[in-house]
């Protein structure tokens, strides 16, 4: 079973001193993530979530436990596993949105040749629907378009691994929904292994193969659901069985 | 818009002085009318003394900003590599960057003598402190999601500082490149005219205090003229260089 598991998160825990107190953001979390998988991460503000994505990105040490990425012990954050944040000021102002997704394609030696590093760049534009940006410096795009591009920036460098921390937090409701659908699309067309940060059920719902639910309390991770809901947007029934036993994870302590 | 607003006033000014001259509204020897002082700066520049002086403080000052240029970025790329260095610039900074540079002439003339060289020091004391202040802070205001990003594809530490770190900072060099500009122009004419009266360098600064020896005022308004249009001209430069750059890419807004 191990074997199969593209992440495997291995008794993970992390606390943070902060003025003197001790605090607990994530205690002894295992989790196993099959390749190809869309798993969320749903819990309250504050519950560890993000310290958890930035642990396996390798951004962050944990003070026990192990990442495993395709079996191999991930200590050094590299293109296989890429970080996709809430900030919209992700990209770099400097460079054109095509630049942005050439500049690491390139610097990682991904694809040297300057030439396929731009076919692959507008390639991934248009996929992620801004064909006729590409020109553009990030700071004459909306919010929703950055993270559209930002998803492109990552894709392009086909990391084994994507993880996602509420990239659509700061969007208004429709741009949320519209990213939310392609995302799930687009991660499915490039069979990556996606690790998706939510406090939001309905997002968690509508994306995720699986739905790991924490705690409030010292970063326990307190279940993973299994999504039936997933992909049956016109099953209102299922959906709301399926949010009754999430919001059960969430209250009881 | 503003271009064409300025031009209008400078038109104004222009006219008002040169019909106040005229008409004997103010002493002649006083106010030369500006006809004739634009007339003296043509024949000054390109025949006169005043064009040589005119590029030797130029040639000065650029060097000295070269200098500083190089200097604050060595001591910045030190102060990323260690929190102590750090720590002793930013004291320094605050030490030295309140500090007039015509303030310390006086004892550098006492430890170094006259010369070029100490008008290279003092361009330098005007520049280095502003711009190291500046870099530092820029490089402390480097948000942290293009430093994740460029870990996260794994940079090296040079590589993103190369790539990454360095443009970040680009707002903060231009502002402090155009304070320290302004401090070691200053600077420098003040310390043409000290040298002046012992007669040794030349310059703008010289050759108007020089001019107002021989109480020729028409050859001090040249060169008065000479520096308020070298001063606006490069404050265009840093105009232009902000809107290809920083404004550009919405990093600062147009000034």
């Amino acid at each position: 079973m191990k074997a199969e598991a593209m992440v495997s998160i291995e008794g993970i825990s992390k606390s943070f001193r902060n003025q003197g107190k001790e605090l607990n953001v994530l205690h002894n979390i295992s989790i196993d993530i099959d390749n190809g998988e869309f798993v969320c991460i749903l819990g309250h503000s504050g519950c560890g979530k993000s310290t958890l994505l930035r642990i396996v990105a390798a951004l962050e040490q944990p003070d026990h436990g192990r990442i495993l990425v395709d079996g191999v012990s991930h200590r050094y954050p590299n293109r296989e596993v890429i970080l996709l944040g809430q900030d919209f000021n992700q990209l770099l102002p400097w460079k054109k949105i095509v630049n942005n997704i050439v500049h690491p394609l390139r610097a990682t030696r991904k694809i040297s040749n300057r030439k396929a590093a731009k076919e692959r760049a507008l390639e991934l534009l248009s996929a992620v629907g801004l064909s006729g940006y590409s020109d553009y410096y990030p700071h004459q795009l909306s919010g929703g378009m950055k993270q559209r591009a930002a998803v492109a920036r990552a894709l392009s460098l086909e990391p084994k691994v994507l993880l996602m921390d509420e990239p659509f937090a700061a969007l208004d409701d429709v741009t949320r929904k519209q990213l939310r659908v392609l995302v799930r699309n687009i991660c499915e067309q490039h069979n990556v292994t996606t690790l998706f940060v939510t406090h939001n059920i309905e997002e968690a719902i509508t994306l995720g193969n699986r739905i790991v639910v924490m705690g409030k309390l010292a970063g326990a991770m307190r279940g993973v659901v299994l999504n039936e809901a997933y992909q049956k947007p016109d099953e209102k029934d299922l959906r709301i069985r399926m949010r009754s036993k999430i919001l059960d994870y969430l209250e009881n302590q | 818009m503003k271009f064409i607003q300025n031009v209008f006033w400078f038109l104004l000014i222009i006219i008002f002085w040169e019909v106040s001259s005229r008409l004997n509204l103010v002493n002649q020897y006083l106010l030369p009318p500006f006809s004739k002082v634009a007339e003296r700066l043509v024949l000054e520049l390109f025949t006169g003394y005043l064009g040589l002086q005119v590029l030797n403080s130029l040639k000065l000052v650029i060097l000295g900003v070269l200098m500083s240029f190089g200097l604050a970025s060595i001591i910045a790329l030190m102060c990323i590599c260690s929190k102590t260095i750090e720590s002793l610039v930013s004291a320094l900074c605050t030490i030295f960057n309140p500090l007039p540079g015509i303030a310390v002439l006086p004892l550098l003339m006492i430890w170094f003598g006259v010369g070029n060289g100490i008008m290279l020091a003092l361009i330098v004391h005007g520049v280095l402190w502003p711009l190291t202040t500046n870099l530092l802070v820029g490089f402390r205001s480097i948000p942290t999601v293009y430093k994740e990003w460029a870990k996260n594809i794994g940079l090296s530490p040079v590589n993103s500082l190369l790539h990454v770190q360095i443009f970040s900072v680009m707002p903060y060099l231009v502002a402090g490149l155009r304070v320290g500009w302004g401090r070691a122009w200053r600077a420098l004419i003040g310390a043409e005219m000290v040298f002046g009266m012992i007669g040794t360098v030349g310059g703008v600064g010289y050759y108007i205090y020089t001019n107002r020896a021989y109480a020729n005022v028409t050859n001090v308004f040249s060169g008065v003229i000479v520096i308020i249009v070298i001063g606006i001209l490069v404050e265009q430069a840093f105009r232009l260089l902000e809107k290809n750059t920083t404004v550009k890419w919405g990093m600062s807004d147009e000034s």
